[in-house]
C-alpha cells in the first residue's frame, strides 16, 4: 500500500468510568477489512468476549464509517453500527444515512468503540478531536425527534427513542429523520444508559488523489443521472414504487405471508403517494440519486415510507390506508422502533388471534388501535412488552412457529420469496437475519425489477446470491448508499422494458449462468479492471485511498466481510441449522392467487454453501479462511471444535 | 370484445394521458394499439416499456401482450422502479 492516506482512529469508550482514548486502526485491519461492517465486526472479535449477553456491561457497539463517508462520492453519507444482535444472537449490522457519519470523520475520528455501561442517562459528545461524557437526564423519555433538536443543530447526531430506553428488542436509532433500524442496537445503548453520540468538526476528510477523485466522482454522477434507475426510477417514486411491480409478481407480502398478492395494493403504491402526498424529494447527504419522499403529515412535513413500510403495514396487515402507513412509519421514527419487525410482529400477532392462540387486540384489517398499539410497545407496557420482543420470541411462548416469518429470529423485509426464491436463500443465509439486503436483494433480479431471471426457478440461484451479497457488502463497507449499485442492471433493458423478448431472454438465459458465477466467485480476481458499469465504488475507493482495488478485489472485500460475519455467528453459537426460513415459506403454497410454489431451501443450500467454501454446517472452512487472509480467526473454529 | 378499465400511470400520466378511461378490447395488445392510435408515437413508446399488469397481475406471468381479457378487467400502465 503506497499512499499517504492514513489509517483510521476509532476512539475507545469506556461508559462505566467514563474514560475514553484513541484507537488507531492496526495496518493489516484496514487493508482486509477496510471499515463499516466489515471492520466492525472484526473488531468485535478483539473487544468482546464470546457469549456476552447483549446487555451486559461487557457488550461492545462499533459505530463507524467507511473511508468514503462523507468524501463528496455519490451517496456516500452512510455510516454502520455493528454489535450483538439482540434478535437473533448472531452478528448485527444497521446502516444510515444520517449526517452524523460524516460529522464523526470531521471530528477526527472514523469510528468508536463503546463499551461498559453507564449508571446514568448520559450522551457522548464529540467535538474536534475531543470526546465528553455529558448529563443525558433531560433527554431521556425523550422521542429521537425531541432529543435531536435539544442539541445544536450543526451536530451529526444519533440518538434512541423510547424503545431503545426500555430495550424493545427491535429498538433502532435515528440520525435526523434517517434510521439505523434493524438488529436492536437501540436497545443495546437503552441498556448501557446511552442516549447516543453527537459529532461536529471542522477537519477536512482524507483524499489521496483528490484531482482524479472528485474528476471521477463527477463522472459517477452523470452516470447515476443518467440511469433509468437511479436518475429516474428512484428519483420520482424512491423504493415505494416497488408496491405495485411486486403485487403484479404475486410478491407482495400479504396478511402475515399467507399470499403475495392484495387487491387493492394500489392504494399504498409509490404511484400514489407521489400522485397524492408527495411534497418534494429529500435525500442523504451528497446524494444525487434523492429517493426520499417529503409529505405532509398534518401540519408538518416529514420523511415518507419506505417500500418495505407500506408493504408491511399495509397489505400484510389486511390494509390499504396511505396516511395511517404515514404517520405510523413517522411515530415508529421518532419512537425509535424498526418498522419492518415491529409491523410483521403485529401481523404475527393478528394471525395469533385467528388462529386461537393469543389476542394482544390486533386484528387483521383493523387500523384503529395501531398507533396506540406501537407506543405501548415502545413503553413497554403491559402484555404490549413481549410484542417487543419479537415474532420468534412470540411463537416460542404462544405456538404458531410455522407462520413467525423470520429469519434466525430477525423478521423478513417486505418480499415474498415463494415468487423469488433466490430472495428466500438470501433471507435464510442473511448473516444478520430476515434482511433482503444483507441477503443479496435477490429479488431485484428476480420479481420485482425490470429483469426477471425465473423468480421461482433455483437454478442458478445459490451462485447469484453468494455474488449479490458480497457485492453489496462491498458497497456498503465504503461508506456507500446500496441502491447506488443497482446502476449493475444494464439501462438498455430499462429502455426495452420488461416485456421485451430481449429483456426476457436475457432473464431465462441468466438462469442458467451458475457455473459462470461460480467461476467468477472462485477467480474474482480476473476482474482486474474498473468501469462504471459493475461497480463505480471500486475505483472510486481506489482514488480517494491510494490503495489498489479492481472490482475483483471489491468483490473478494464483500466476501471477506461475509464471512467474518458469519464466524461471529459461529462464535456465539449460530449453525446451519439457523439458515432456515418459516415452515410456511418451504412448505405450503401461497393461500390464493393460485401459485403453487415454494422455496426450495434443502436443494440451494448444499449448493450455497459450496459456492462459499463453507461446511455443511454453514461454517467457513479453514482453507475459505487461508483464502481470505483471516488466519488470525482460525482459533474460532478450533474452539467450536473443542465444544463439539 | 371485453369493457375493460385502463389506468395509465407514471410517465403516460405525465404525457398527459387521462388517469384512466373504459374501453372495449379483445387483448392487452389492443390497448397498446389504442394508446398508439389515439395519443401517438411517444406515448406509445412510453407504454411498450412499462410494467403492464390485468387485475394487479403482471402481464409476464399470463399471456403477455397476447392476454385476452374479460368485462370489468382492469388494465395498469406502471412504471419501472427499484430500492431496497
Ligand atoms: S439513494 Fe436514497 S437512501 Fe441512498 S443515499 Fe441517496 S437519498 Fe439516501
Amino acid at each position: 500500500m503506497k499512499t499517504n492516506y492514513p489509517l483510521p482512529l476509532y476512539a475507545i469508550v469506556n461508559l462505566t468510568d467514563k474514560t475514553w482514548e484513541p484507537y488507531p486502526i492496526p495496518k493489516d485491519f484496514f487493508k482486509k477489512f477496510v471499515g463499516g461492517k466489515s471492520l466492525g465486526s472484526r473488531l468485535l472479535f478483539e473487544f468482546m468476549p464470546s457469549h456476552t449477553d447483549v446487555f451486559d456491561p461487557a457488550s461492545v457497539v462499533v459505530v463507524n464509517t467507511g473511508p468514503l463517508t462523507g468524501s463528496g462520492a455519490p451517496s456516500t453519507s452512510r455510516f454502520n453500527l455493528c454489535a450483538k444482535n439482540v434478535l437473533t444472537g448472531g452478528i448485527a449490522t444497521s446502516n444510515c444515512g444520517g449526517t452524523f457519519g460524516m460529522m464523526l470523520r470531521r471530528a477526527g475520528f472514523d469510528g468508536v468503540i463503546i463499551m461498559g455501561a453507564s449508571d446514568a442517562p448520559c450522551y457522548l459528545e464529540i467535538l474536534d478531536g475531543e470526546i465528553a461524557f455529558r448529563d443525558a437526564a433531560e433527554l431521556w423519555g425523550k422521542d429521537t425527534e425531541a432529543a435531536q433538536e435539544h442539541l445544536p443543530k450543526p451536530y451529526g447526531k444519533l440518538m434512541i427513542g423510547p424503545a431503545g430506553e426500555n430495550k424493545v428488542s427491535y429498538a433502532g436509532l435515528a440520525s435526523g429523520e434517517r434510521m439505523a433500524g434493524r438488529c436492536g442496537i437501540g436497545a443495546i445503548f437503552g441498556s448501557k444508559k446511552l442516549k447516543g453520540l453527537v459529532a461536529y468538526g471542522t477537519k477536512e476528510i482524507p483524499v489521496a488523489q483528490p484531482e482524479r477523485f472528485y474528476a471521477y466522482n463527477k463522472k459517477w454522477i452523470r452516470f447515476l443521472q443518467n440511469h433509468s434507475m437511479t436518475g429516474d426510477a428512484l428519483p420520482r417514486y424512491g423504493s415505494a414504487g416497488l408496491v405495485n411491480k411486486a403485487n403484479s409478481m404475486n410478491a407482495l407480502p400479504t396478511k402475515n405471508f399467507e399470499s403475495g398478492h392484495y387487491d387493492a395494493a394500489d392504494k399504498v403504491s409509490g404511484e400514489t403517494l407521489a400522485e397524492t402526498r408527495l411534497t418534494r424529494n429529500g435525500s442523504c447527504v451528497s446524494c444525487p440519486i434523492r429517493c426520499e419522499r417529503r409529505v405532509r403529515l398534518e401540519n408538518k412535513e416529514v420523511k415518507g415510507p419506505e417500500y418495505e413500510t407500506l408493504g408491511l403495514f399495509g397489505p400484510n396487515m389486511g390494509l390499504h390506508d396511505i396516511d395511517l402507513v404515514i404517520r405510523l412509519n413517522y411515530v415508529c421514527d421518532i419512537l425509535g422502533i424498526d418498522t419492518i419487525s415491529c409491523a410483521s410482529t403485529i401481523a404475527f400477532a393478528m394471525e395469533l388471534y385467528e388462529k386461537g392462540l393469543a389476542d394482544f387486540g390486533v386484528r387483521f384489517g383493523k387500523a384503529d388501535n395501531l398507533e396506540e398499539v406501537i407506543y405501548k410497545i415502545a413503553n413497554a407496557e403491559g402484555i404490549y412488552a413481549e410484542l417487543g420482543k419479537g415474532s420468534k420470541w412470540l411463537s416460542r411462548k404462544y405456538g404458531g412457529e410455522d407462520f413467525a416469518i423470520h429469519a434466525k429470529g430477525m423478521e423478513l423485509a417486505a418480499y415474498e420469496p415463494r415468487r423469488s426464491v433466490g430472495m428466500g436463500l438470501g433471507y435464510a443465509t442473511s448473516n444478520r437475519g430476515g434482511c433482503h439486503l444483507n441477503g443479496g436483494y435477490g429479488a431485484l433480479v428476480e420479481s420485482i425489477g425490470v429483469l426477471s431471471i425465473r423468480p421461482t426457478k433455483r437454478w442458478a440461484k445459490p451462485d447469484w446470491v453468494v455474488f449479490l451479497q458480497n457485492a453489496l457488502d462491498a458497497i456498503s463497507l465504503v461508506g456507500c448508499c446500496l441502491f447506488s449499485g443497482q446502476t449493475f442492471i444494464p439501462n438498455i433493458l430499462f429502455k426495452l422494458g420488461p416485456n421485451h423478448i430481449i429483456t426476457r431472454s436475457i432473464g431465462f438465459i441468466a438462469s442458467f449462468t451458475g457455473p459462470v458465477i461460480r467461476l467468477l466467485l472462485k477467480f474474482p480476481l480476473v476482474l482486474q479492471f474498473n468501469t462504471f458499469f459493475l461497480m463505480p465504488h471500486a475505483e472510486s475507493f481506489h482514488r480517494c485511498t491510494g490503495m489498489h482495488m479492481t472490482t475483483g478485489d471489491f468483490i473478494r472485500t464483500g466476501e471477506r466481510c461475509y464471512n467474518v460475519e458469519r464466524l461471529f455467528n459461529v462464535r456465539e453459537g449460530l449453525t446451519g441449522k439457523q439458515d432456515a426460513l418459516p415452515k410456511r415459506l418451504t412448505k405450503d403454497f401461497q393461500k390464493y392467487g393460485g401459485h403453487d410454489t415454494t422455496v426450495p431451501i434443502d436443494k440451494m443450500l448444499p449448493i450455497y454453501y459450496r459456492a462459499r467454501g463453507w461446511d455443511k454446517n454453514g461454517c467457513p472452512t479453514r482453507r475459505t479462511l487461508k483464502k481470505l487472509g483471516m488466519s488470525d480467526l482460525l482459533y474460532v473454529l478450533d474452539e467450536q471444535e473443542e465444544v463439539a | 370484445m371485453a369493457a375493460v378499465k385502463v389506468q395509465y400511470r407514471g410517465r403516460l400520466h405525465d404525457l398527459g394521458l387521462p388517469e384512466e378511461e373504459n374501453l372495449t378490447v379483445n387483448t392487452v395488445k389492443d390497448t397498446l394499439t389504442h394508446i398508439k392510435t389515439t395519443f401517438g408515437a411517444e406515448a406509445y413508446k412510453a407504454a411498450k416499456i412499462m410494467l403492464v399488469a390485468v387485475n394487479a397481475t403482471g402481464i409476464l406471468m399470463l399471456k403477455a401482450w397476447n392476454t385476452k381479457l374479460a368485462d370489468g378487467d382492469l388494465v395498469q400502465y406502471l412504471p419501472i422502479c427499484g430500492g431496497g
